[in-house]
């Protein structure tokens, strides 16, 4: 019975290299700011599917995920719960790149407030020129 | 037994075009809603993935805060692009 | 949004479900493992084993616990990370000026009166999943996070004022933060001093007793397993970042005119 894990991260892995491609093309040919912001956390989010499917199994009926459902009473129950369980540790790494996703999108948001404040604009075709039309000074 | 793989078709398919619409989109507002419905298929195919600590890390993060953040940012400046 | 928009991301969808169809049906689809790692066959074999009590953190989560327990230090960098994003908003954002406390219309009756029914509940929910980590899914960043989306609710539906009407200064909420995090430098060092003064020997960052080192953080509760240093460090981490989130939401909603132009290279105090 492996097709259906087999089956499920196919598709998966398909689509998410699908939308890592249209968020690398969003990020580079879209002229505001703001809208490379928002590609860049679609790009983040597709990448970190990937780190999931690392960690998936093929299991008898179907894999479980990492979590004891109650307290083991003998040695073979941890037995059984290791013959269908997920890989904990990508999805401890995943946690944390989604903290530091958050924490790199608030910081980028920020500096998007400051550039409008300052320059007027958050088309980055037309920063180029206000910068050079102060740099004199 | 075929729940997963039809919840999983159907959610791909949904966050494909999710994310098609919110590059392409010149309303960022609309933009920033496509993200938020991107957060939901991704947390669903997070879910049968059995990765259940991850679900519930993302949902508040992409459905939640960044789409609020994102709208505040917009009323100070520009909605629309070019 | 046009159609032809779309047509084309409708378009774009299946042909990438249609080629994943093709690649599985066609025997070149991506095979994930059997069986399990040998590092994830260790970590998930002494999550929860009371028959080896040397190499146990006794944590029904194996995620909580490789995140708090076996591979602490990613963790306490990671909240390195966000605090240094957080400091580097506030200096973005330094000179702003305090609002003047008013609340402002906000949106309609009804969408008030059912926030207020949600209010509570996310409120509930969040100081949940942080407390019960160790035991089902969620942790600490999780029940922050969700802990956070109550105030953004609050800032869109009714209005920025009716969190300064609240008495909430943005710089009380740094250093609570600051408190926070202090606390969680001071835990991963409570065991090393505390078998120093007793005269054995201590790890930093150490979870539960090892064979040479016999001091450990709590590992029950009554007969509910408490992981010890997990729980601790899911309770400090739900503080710090739901507090953090929140003092960057209030930046953000900052009125244009309350923002000094930092960008200017001046001095922004004047």
């Amino acid at each position: 019975m492996s097709e259906l894990p087999v089956a499920i991260v196919t598709v998966v892995t398909t689509v998410v290299t699908v939308n890592i491609a249209i968020a690398i093309y969003g990020i580079f040919s879209r002229p505001s700011l703001i809208k490379k912001v928002i590609a860049l956390v679609l790009f983040t989010d597709s990448v970190n599917i990937l780190a999931v499917i690392v960690g998936f199994r093929i299991a008898d009926p179907f894999p479980s995920p990492p979590i004891l459902p109650e307290q083991p009473a003998k040695p073979e129950d941890i037995r059984v719960f290791l013959a269908r369980s997920v890989d904990p540790i990508p999805q401890a790494l995943l946690v944390t790149a989604i903290v530091i996703g958050l924490a790199v999108s608030v910081f980028l948001l920020g500096l998007a407030v400051l550039y409008y404040k300052h320059f007027g604009t958050t088309d980055t075709r037309v920063i180029p020129e206000v910068e050079e039309a102060e740099a004199p000074k | 037994m075929l729940v997963p793989l039809v919840v999983v078709l159907v959610f791909s398919f949904f966050s494909v075009v999710a994310t098609y619409l919110a590059v392409m989109e010149r309303d960022l507002v609309n933009s920033a809603v496509f993200m938020a419905l991107q957060g939901v298929c991704y947390a669903l195919i997070y879910y049968t993935l059995m990765a259940p600590d991850v679900v519930v890390a993302y949902i508040p993060v992409s459905s939640g805060l960044l789409p609020i953040m994102l709208l505040a940012v917009l009323r100070k400046t520009e909605r629309y692009e070019r | 949004m046009r159609r032809r928009d779309l047509a084309v991301a409708v378009s774009l969808a299946s042909l990438s479900i249609a080629l994943g169809a093709v690649f599985g049906l066609g025997g070149l689809g991506v095979i994930p493992a059997s069986s399990l790692r040998g590092l994830a066959g260790s970590v998930l074999e002494s999550t929860f084993n009371p028959w080896s009590p040397s190499l146990t953190a006794y944590s029904l989560n194996a995620v909580a616990a490789v995140m708090w327990d076996y591979r602490a230090l990613d963790t306490i960098l990671e909240t390195a990370v966000l605090f240094a994003a957080i400091a580097g908003t506030a200096t973005l954002f330094r000179g702003i000026r305090e609002p003047p406390s008013f609340k402002l219309r906000g949106l309609t009756l009804v969408v008030k009166a059912s926030t207020r029914a949600v209010i509570p509940l996310l409120i509930v929910a969040g100081i949940s999943l942080a407390v019960h980590g160790h035991l089902s899914p969620g942790g600490g960043f999780q029940g922050g996070a969700l802990l956070a989306v109550a105030p953004a609710l609050v800032v869109t539906v009714f209005s920025v004022g009716a969190i300064y009407v609240a008495g909430i200064r943005a710089r009380t909420l740094l250093k609570a933060r600051y408190l926070a995090l202090l606390l969680i430098v001071l835990t991963s060092i409570a065991i090393p001093v505390a078998a120093a003064v007793l005269g054995a020997r201590g790890y930093v960052l150490q979870n539960m007793g090892k064979a040479d080192a016999p001091l450990s953080m709590p590992a029950w509760f009554f007969n509910t397993p408490l992981a010890g240093s997990v729980f601790v460090f899911n309770l400090l981490e739900l503080i710090a970042v739901s507090i953090g989130l929140t003092y960057c939401l209030l930046l953000m909603s900052a009125r244009m005119e309350d923002i000094r132009d930092s960008l200017a290279g001046d001095s922004v105090y004047e």
